[in-house]
């Protein structure tokens, strides 16, 4: 299992959507910190994520790294292999699931 | 030796610069003819919709318009906008200075002062008008608020006039998403609400972070302008009632603009939306979700809509081209202007 928490491995300060928004966006969060263990397709391990400590987190932050990914790889895959922790706020999970699914 | 004035060469060439010279004076005539066109529609439009007189007085070359002395888009707007449309007015007619006359101000919200930042940029940058300038409300403590709101750092005026207050988180302003200057926000919120919990810490950050992103991604549609859209932000802290105003203005397109360029006035006109206002309650409740065509996106105002809800957020208003909404009892207030961008206004109680 590969633990990737987003305050300390990306940033406290999480920003918007795409790279031109501005930093700490999710496009670059998703490209540099999940994708490369769905491009390599030996690799099956479990990626967990932990939300807490950030300051918060922007609707579109949250869709552009989970909902893109599973826009990407499927649905299925990112379900099977995302898990999350969020005990600050456990409603963020059901969110993310949301844009995943969508 | 030949004279000049017969050689076929020079008479070649005179020809083509009379050519260019009357080209010249044409393209200028037309370009008159387009502001003078402009000028008055703006002054049949002002006319048509004025409410209040506002007072001018002229000096020389120079024009001097008061600003009303309730200085506040939320609490007294249609004498806001009679102000601010004289101003364009003469901002697109550009024969005489302008002096922004603010001596007479007797009560201030912030909302004016980022408003106020926002056209004057827009006039500077986007129009290339700089014969613009102001002076100082005479009353001490709108002089105050003035000073401290960090105003005086985004318009050219002497560092006499800046100063610092722990009471107000000075103006903020960018054209980015800047999770970083969220933080600041919430840290001075959270400084000055000792009960403020780390789940709304979350909510407000969020907030702050849909209003940027919207701007970056909705508000710029307008192929004109040469500028990128900006937003302002401010935050104050209200002793007496212990609460925390916080005020957000972009000067983009705003949000009906940016649905009447998605959806046609007939479909529309099928959901029963027949003014801004109602767009903009239907965009809170999730409708015509984003301009992009992307099922996925479009969830910042519905977002924020329900903080309000929640109660994370009180006195949520939102003004923006015609709409002003007040999220308390969803009212609507009747509003005949355009507002240049979108404001959000809320408390943090």
């Amino acid at each position: 299992m590969i633990k990737i928490k987003i305050s300390k491995d990306y940033s406290e300060t999480p920003g918007a959507r795409y790279k031109t928004d501005g930093p700490d966006n999710g496009e670059e969060f998703r490209i540099k910190f999940l994708e490369p263990y769905f491009n390599d397709k030996d690799n099956n391990e479990i990626l967990l994520i932990d939300l807490d400590d950030t300051e918060g987190y922007g609707t579109s932050f949250l869709d552009e790294s989970f909902g893109g990914l599973a826009r990407k790889y499927g649905v299925d895959k990112v379900l099977k292999r995302l898990q999350f922790i969020s005990l600050q706020d456990p409603t963020l999970i059901e969110e993310i699931h949301g844009y995943i699914k969508k | 030796m030949k004279r000049k004035y017969t050689s076929s060469k020079y008479k070649r060439r005179s020809k083509i610069l009379l050519k260019k010279r009357k080209h010249k004076q044409r393209k200028r005539k037309k370009l008159i003819l387009i502001r003078k066109k402009k000028l008055l529609r703006i002054k049949n439009e002002y006319l048509r919709h004025k409410h209040s007189n506002i007072r001018t007085s002229q000096k020389g070359k120079q024009l001097s318009i008061s600003a009303p002395e309730d200085f506040s888009i939320v609490n007294n707007i249609n004498e806001m906008m009679d102000f601010f449309d004289e101003v364009y007015m003469h901002v697109i007619d550009g024969r005489k200075r302008i002096l922004l006359d603010l001596s007479r101000i007797k009560t201030l919200t912030p909302d004016a002062l980022l408003y106020l930042l926002s056209l004057l940029e827009y006039y500077t940058q986007e129009l290339k008008f700089k014969k613009i300038s102001g002076n100082y409300p005479s009353e001490p403590n709108i002089l105050k608020i003035f000073e401290e709101s960090g105003f005086t750092k985004y318009v050219l005026a002497d560092a006499s006039h800046r100063k610092r207050s722990e009471n107000i988180l000075s103006i903020e302003s960018h054209d980015l998403v800047q999770g970083k200057t969220a933080k600041k926000v919430v840290d001075f919120t959270k400084n000055k609400l000792k009960t403020f919990t780390p789940s709304h810490s979350r909510s407000l950050y969020a907030t702050l972070i849909e209003c940027m992103a919207n701007v970056k991604n909705h508000a710029y549609s307008d192929k004109k302008r040469i500028h990128p859209p900006k937003w302002w932000l401010i935050a104050h802290h209200d002793e007496t009632e212990n609460k925390i105003k916080f005020v957000f203005l972009d000067n983009g397109v705003g949000i009906p603009s940016t649905i009447h360029k998605k959806f046609d006035e007939v479909f529309k006109k099928t959901l029963g939306f027949n003014n801004d206002s109602q767009l903009i309650l239907s965009v809170l409740d999730g409708d015509f979700r984003t301009r992009t065509k992307q099922e996925w996106r479009g969830k910042g105002l519905p977002k924020i809509f329900e903080y309000f809800q929640q109660k994370r957020i009180e006195n949520l208003i939102i003004i923006s081209n015609k709409g002003f909404i007040v999220a308390n009892g969803r009212k609507t207030i009747t509003f005949d202007r355009k507002f240049r961008g979108t404001l959000l206004s809320w408390d943090i109680v």
